[in-house]
């Protein structure tokens, strides 16, 4: 993919971190307000498939690579399963809160959930651009 | 039992399916060799372990259950093992573990070998979810993992056929799981409990005729599951187009999990509305149609796949006739099938790694070359026919005995007839692979490479075994059919005084 034009680029290279920030706001609040990690992670990954069809594939490869996905995305469950983990060691069941429960509606606080969305968060943008990324590989090999 | 051993069982495939891309990255950064077939063998076994330090209680008579969370049964979710549960668990385990030993050289010609281990883990924590687990929903949610990691897997070689294979498929199973969702909701409104023990409990309350619909829903979606007739239409591309390390597994092990379901949700939830006898007039229209359908086979690989159809026939008659002698001889069978298809399915398998072909008319005279696997072969096919001294008598008798026992002849009779065709389409497969003129590019074919056979030969062993000493089977059964006739244990330990 060649990338668009002036124009189309200017304007996605000045959303871009305004979209980046917006998604990362709401996987981070996921435990306070409406959204949480699956939105957020779909909103962070449309940013960097905004900016893959700007500037064509080379230079959005260049900000996320195919193996760091492949890399994120399992973080990203490895991270929901110790954590779940850590309830059932220090605590009795599975996915149990183990954290200081904190003030509510503040950022710190509810246990355990802040950092469960933010592992799903990593999963979902990972995974959705792995998809974006495989179906991009899937057309270039037939091409070949 | 192992702390928590319920949950672990079904976390740790999980866990060990999201670190396997990481350790085939990091198995290529370093250059270690096969990290990721040792990994999968590590994990399987490791759950194995899991599921077997579970078998004291469930035989001594207990039921398990694990709440997750802390949360009372009819509220929160819950896993609850009896008999039943944990005869599917271990053998859907030994298969796993099995197929994994026999893809470590199976599959190293093929690339992509972190999403194919990736995949087969993950098929395994949805087989030992569906399994485990005492909520209904919980079950259809592992059950769409199950059936989401098998269309990829149906698909792993990329060529058109198993494009073409999967995507079929894919669209008949998941109208399949869509109508077991539907059937979930429609339960949920008219009983209000989605816990399977509670919902058995809250059936005797039921207007019985509002039942029918979800009824015909699940039948038809777990039937498309174990490829029952008329459902069954995916079955033989599907394992045909599959690598043979796969369509072992998915005859072996999902087949398992497809048929508990019908039997826990279908037979025993449902029991009141009596589909014991529709689901024996299914098996029989599925022996029937199997066998006829396998004798015109030109492929080993369809073949086999029609002859599960064949199979699965009986262990519906045995569990649709619903005495203790049917009960025990349907899952009986259920076991051997387990034990004689994967093996089947290995050895075609063998058959395509060392000739490159499954057609049967491109075979022949193999048995000067791969003496083994002939004898293999032999012992599969004798006891998928009921012959003695295999497995497959035993359980195949038992379910005749029940038949007679039960004043259904005509069942016993068909189910004999179509024995007798399953010796001959395996007779004529053995024929045309291992015996008569060998075609001359044939004349440098090996034996199968050691590690390959030594699963196959373990269930063949097996086989032997289960035949020889049947009680030794019976016995294997027994917690399993007390459980399946005993509902009302089940409900009270899930319950418990709530």
């Amino acid at each position: 993919m060649a990338g668009m034009t002036v124009i189309v680029r200017t304007i996605a290279r000045l959303l871009f971190p305004f979209t980046f920030l917006f998604g990362a706001y709401i996987v981070l609040h996921g435990h306070l307000t409406p959204g949480g990690g699956f939105p957020g992670g779909v909103i962070i990954a449309a940013s960097v498939v905004m900016l893959l069809l700007a500037y064509g594939i080379e230079r959005a490869q260049k900000r996320m690579g195919l193996l760091q996905a492949e890399v994120l995305e399992s973080i990203g469950g490895v991270a929901i399963v110790v954590l779940g983990l850590f309830g059932l060691l220090l605590g009795a069941f599975f996915l149990q809160n183990v954290f200081p429960l904190g003030d509510l509606g503040q950022l710190f606080s509810a246990g355990n959930l802040p950092l469960l969305y933010l592992g799903v968060g990593i999963k979902v943008t990972a995974g959705i651009i792995l998809i974006f990324y495989a179906m991009l590989f899937a057309f270039r090999e037939e091409k070949e | 039992m192992i702390p928590h051993a319920p949950i672990l069982a079904i976390l740790l495939p999980l866990f060990a399916a999201f670190l396997m891309p990481v350790v085939g990255i990091l198995a290529r950064r370093r250059g270690i060799k096969r990290a990721r077939e040792w990994f999968a063998i590590a994990a399987v076994l490791a759950e194995l372990v899991i599921v077997a330090s579970m078998l004291p209680a469930v035989v001594g008579g207990q039921v398990l259950v694990y709440q997750l969370g802390g949360w009372q049964p009819p509220w929160g979710i819950n896993l609850a093992i009896d008999g039943l549960n944990l005869l599917v668990a271990l053998i859907v385990v030994g298969i796993s573990a099995l197929v994994a030993i026999y893809s470590f050289v199976y599959m190293e010609r093929d690339t992509g070998l972190d999403q194919y281990y990736t995949l087969f883990l993950l098929i395994l924590a949805g087989m030992m979810g569906v399994t485990l687990t005492g909520d209904i929903f919980n079950l259809y949610v592992f059950f769409e993992i199950m059936c989401i990691s098998s269309y990829a897997l149906v698909a792993f070689r990329r060529n058109w056929q198993s494009i073409e294979a999967s995507i079929k498929y894919m669209i008949v199973s998941s109208l399949g799981t869509s109508f077991i969702l539907l059937s979930v909701a429609l339960l949920f409104g008219q009983v209000g409990s989605l816990n399977i023990g509670d919902l058995m409990q809250k059936f005797g309350g039921v207007v019985p005729s509002t039942l029918i619909v979800p009824l015909g829903l699940f039948m038809t979606g777990f039937g498309i599951k174990i490829a029952m007739v008329p459902l069954h239409m995916w079955q033989p591309d599907a394992y045909q187009a599959a690598p043979s390390a796969v369509a072992a597994l998915f005859s072996g092990a999902t087949t398992t999990v497809g048929i508990y379901a019908m039997v826990r949700v279908v037979y025993m939830l449902f029991g009141i509305l009596g589909v014991g006898m529709i689901l024996a007039g299914l098996g029989l229209v599925s022996m029937v149609l199997g066998a006829f359908m396998a004798l015109v086979q030109r492929d080993l690989k369809r073949l086999l796949a029609y002859s599960g159809i064949c199979q699965l026939g009986y262990i519906l008659l045995g569990i649709g006739l619903g005495t203790t002698l049917g009960i025990q001889g349907g899952l009986f069978h259920l076991f051997n099938n387990a034990i004689y298809k994967t093996m089947l399915f290995m050895i075609a398998g063998t058959i395509i790694y060392q000739v490159g072909t499954s057609n049967m008319d491109k075979l022949g005279g193999l048995w000067n070359n791969m003496p083994v696997t002939a004898m293999a072969f032999m012992i599969g096919a004798l006891a998928i026919s009921g012959v003695p001294p295999m497995n497959g008598f035993a359980s195949k008798w038992t379910i005749y005995v029940a038949g007679i026992e039960e004043g259904q002849y005509v069942f016993t009779i068909i189910a004999l007839v179509v024995s007798a065709l399953t010796l001959a389409y395996f007779l004529k497969a053995f024929n045309s692979i291992f015996l008569g003129q060998r075609p001359k590019h044939l004349k440098n074919v090996k034996e199968t490479p050691i590690s390959m056979l030594i699963p196959i030969l373990l269930l063949a062993a097996l086989c032997l075994v289960f035949g020889v000493l049947p009680h030794l089977g019976i016995e294997l059964v027994r917690p399993a059919q007390e459980a399946v006739m005993n509902s009302g244990g089940y409900i009270s330990a899930v319950l418990g005084g709530v």
